[in-house]
């Protein structure tokens, strides 16, 4: 019986080690698939719909004078006879399904993973300014737009923001992340002219930068956890 | 061997067996893991091999580009050759921002969007205004650079050759290339390019409307928060802007909702205003909401200022403004507005291009005639005032009207009668 004590004992650590190794590599790699694979964004909205995007939806409706009923999210009879009757008068095929031609006459612009200026503009807002206070959020996105119209960067949305290094959450994979309302919002009010920092080209949190470079430069206002520099 | 011995026997060789599957799988996962590592190291090779080559076909070309318009005399040429040299910069500048984003990068890339902006100016003038001896010679100069340049990129092939690719010592050669750029600073831009808001001295731009406006301490700034927000509470000074329209920044609450607003040091103008609130359910029109940010306008000391673009977007609307006189419209002046249709309360202002801008101009007659499309069936016509790309302003007469289905505003220049510009809308109530 010791013998084979003495037997099991290394051989129950080694399964041990085996084991938390085999969990760690499950729960912060991704070595080991997880075998759940995400829903894909469907290709419209129908009867039956929920959510922030019916909700969308039915305001852009309403607006156009559509649709009478409350903005629930919910895609109910109300508004597939409000769909039916917009598509019918825009010269669209009258299903009551709201795809891509539908969303564009109704001016809906929200976007399942798009690669729009305002979509892009999102993603990085969220990724690098999420916690920030309103304000801080439109004003990475115009520090984005500033780069863009300068000539010192690419000048483009997408050659600003995929610039090799330039911005941490593109390369730590934060701006993957699906932007809340907040940030979308923030990213409209950019597109659409807003720039509290007054045309700087830079920001960085004063309590994690390390670049001289960066530091040297002299801070024009600090908004939240960013100071904005030209 | 015991009963007891032989289930301890068969335990320990389960065991073992299982500990070698687990390994095997692992071993298995990891070589599998290993090889998608090296294919995508492989494609990101890939990608900067393609932006590098790009880099090189096009920096030839305009080098080579830039030696032809100096030897031509007739615009036609010149013009599609100085087009080609603005567009091919911008897919160096777009390649090899891909590729390093260093400090020394930026200069390249500065150096090409100067070049290449040039250039664009050149061509849209060379039809009737062609390039002159000086400009010619500023272009002889970008040619000298670039080829330093050129030889410099072209030169790093063969230290891809010898190493695997391109890897981070021939990223960081690359950017250090722009030391040869450095000494471009020579060349004497034409400040009509980079008088810009955008410009490199941005921070030596005027705000023309604060010109004469005294300059107000922290108390007084704060007395204004409450003046153009009656219901705010909590006002606290979280901040400065020292840009060119240098302002006291305060955080307050208004109608529940925190927000943040800058007030001019200089005779206390809001200068820019935002919260965010969420909006669904729109209990006021466009037309409402337009009135609404007119009277908040007016309430905070900007006068005259007539509605010229509203959008609606999920019970937002964004309604611009622009400051009208004598029924000409400068649209340099231009205010921004956010309202929030469910509850009617503004959300945001922006004034930054009002400020920088608003003076007192001297208005030309109204121009007698031009030559309108047939094809644009006019709606209205008015006499406008519109900014530049580069910061000056052009006297115009703005015509609105549809083809097909669509309205279009064109815009002639008042002194020369040329169309200067012609805008479709895509997304816009006009109250």
């Amino acid at each position: 019986m010791k013998k084979a004590k003495k037997i099991l004992k290394p051989i129950l650590c080694f399964l041990l080690v085996v084991g938390v190794v085999f969990c760690g590599l499950y729960m912060f790699t991704d070595v080991i698939p997880s075998g759940i694979e995400e829903a894909e964004a469907g290709a419209g909205y129908s009867s039956g719909s929920t959510g922030e995007a019916v909700k969308q939806i039915q305001t852009a409706l309403k607006n156009k004078g559509y649709y009478t009923g409350k903005i629930d999210g919910i895609f109910g009879k109300l508004t597939t006879a409000a769909v039916k009757k917009f598509q019918s008068d825009n010269g669209l095929k009258s299903d009551g399904i709201v795809g891509a031609e539908t969303m564009r006459k109704l001016g809906v612009t929200f976007s399942a993973g798009g690669n729009s200026d305002a979509d892009l503009l999102a993603r990085i807002i969220y990724g690098e300014a999420r916690g920030e206070e309103y304000i801080g959020q439109v004003a990475v996105g115009a520090v984005v737009l500033n780069r863009v119209a300068s000539p010192l960067f690419p000048n483009t949305v997408s050659g600003v923001i995929y610039q090799a290094g330039a911005f941490d959450a593109v390369s730590d994979g934060q701006f993957n992340m699906t932007p809340n309302e907040t940030a979308k919002r923030a990213a409209k009010d950019a597109l659409n002219g807003w720039d509290p920092t007054g045309g700087c080209l830079y920001y960085y949190n004063p309590k994690t930068a390390t670049s001289k470079w960066m530091l040297s430069k002299t801070v024009y206002l600090s908004i939240g956890n960013h100071s904005f520099c030209l | 061997m015991s009963k007891k011995g032989k289930i301890i026997f068969g335990i320990v060789l389960s065991l073992l067996l299982l500990a070698s599957a687990a390994s095997v799988t692992m071993g298995i996962l990891f070589s599998q893991k290993n090889a998608e590592a090296k294919e995508y190291g492989e494609r990101i090779d890939g990608s900067y091999q393609n932006a590098y080559y790009e880099i090189v076909d096009n920096l030839n070309d305009v080098e080579t580009k830039l030696g032809k318009v100096a030897v031509l005399s007739r615009p036609t040429l010149q013009q599609a050759f100085l087009y080609d040299i603005w567009r091919q910069c911008s897919v160096v500048v777009s390649c090899l921002s891909r590729m390093t984003a260093e400090e020394e990068t930026e200069k390249i890339i500065g150096f090409l969007n100067k070049t290449g902006d040039y250039c664009y100016y050149l061509s849209r003038k060379a039809q009737t205004d062609p390039p002159t001896e000086q400009e010619l010679s500023t272009l002889a100069r970008f040619k000298e650079i670039l080829g330093a340049l050129n030889d410099s990129v072209f030169s790093l092939q063969d230290k891809m050759a010898s190493d695997k690719g391109i890897d981070a010592s021939v990223l960081s050669d690359m950017s250090a290339m722009g030391e040869i750029v450095k000494n471009s600073s020579d060349v004497d831009y034409p400040e009509l390019i980079y008088d810009g808001p955008f410009s490199d001295g941005l921070l030596d731009r005027k705000a023309l409307f604060l010109e004469d406006k005294e300059e107000i301490a922290e108390d007084k700034a704060m007395e204004k928060v409450k003046l153009y927000f009656p219901d705010a509470s909590d006002v606290k000074k979280i901040g400065e802007n020292a840009s060119s329209i240098p302002a006291y920044i305060f955080s307050f609450v208004s109608g529940g909702t925190s927000g943040t607003a800058q007030i001019t040091k200089n005779g206390g103008y809001l200068r820019e205003y935002s919260c965010y609130e969420r909006a669904v359910d729109p209990q006021y029109s466009p037309e409402e909401c337009a009135q609404i940010a007119q009277r908040f306008l007016t309430d905070s000391g900007y006068t005259d200022m007539e509605c010229v673009w509203v959008y609606d977007s999920d019970s937002i609307v964004y309604l611009n403004f622009a400051y009208a006189e004598n029924g000409v419209v400068f649209y340099p002046d231009l205010i921004k507005v956010e309202v929030n249709a469910d509850t009617g309360r503004v959300l945001g202002v922006e004034c930054q291009n009002y400020i920088y801008n608003h003076t007192l101009r001297t208005v030309d007659p109204a121009p007698s005639n031009v030559e309108i499309s047939s094809r644009i069936e006019v709606k209205s016509r008015r006499e406008c005032v519109i900014p530049t790309e580069w910061g000056t302003e052009i006297r115009c007469l703005e015509i609105s009207g549809t083809y097909e289905g669509e309205t279009y505003y064109v815009y002639y220049d008042s002194e020369t009668g040329e169309e200067i510009e012609a805008l479709v809308v895509v997304d816009s109530l006009l109250v």
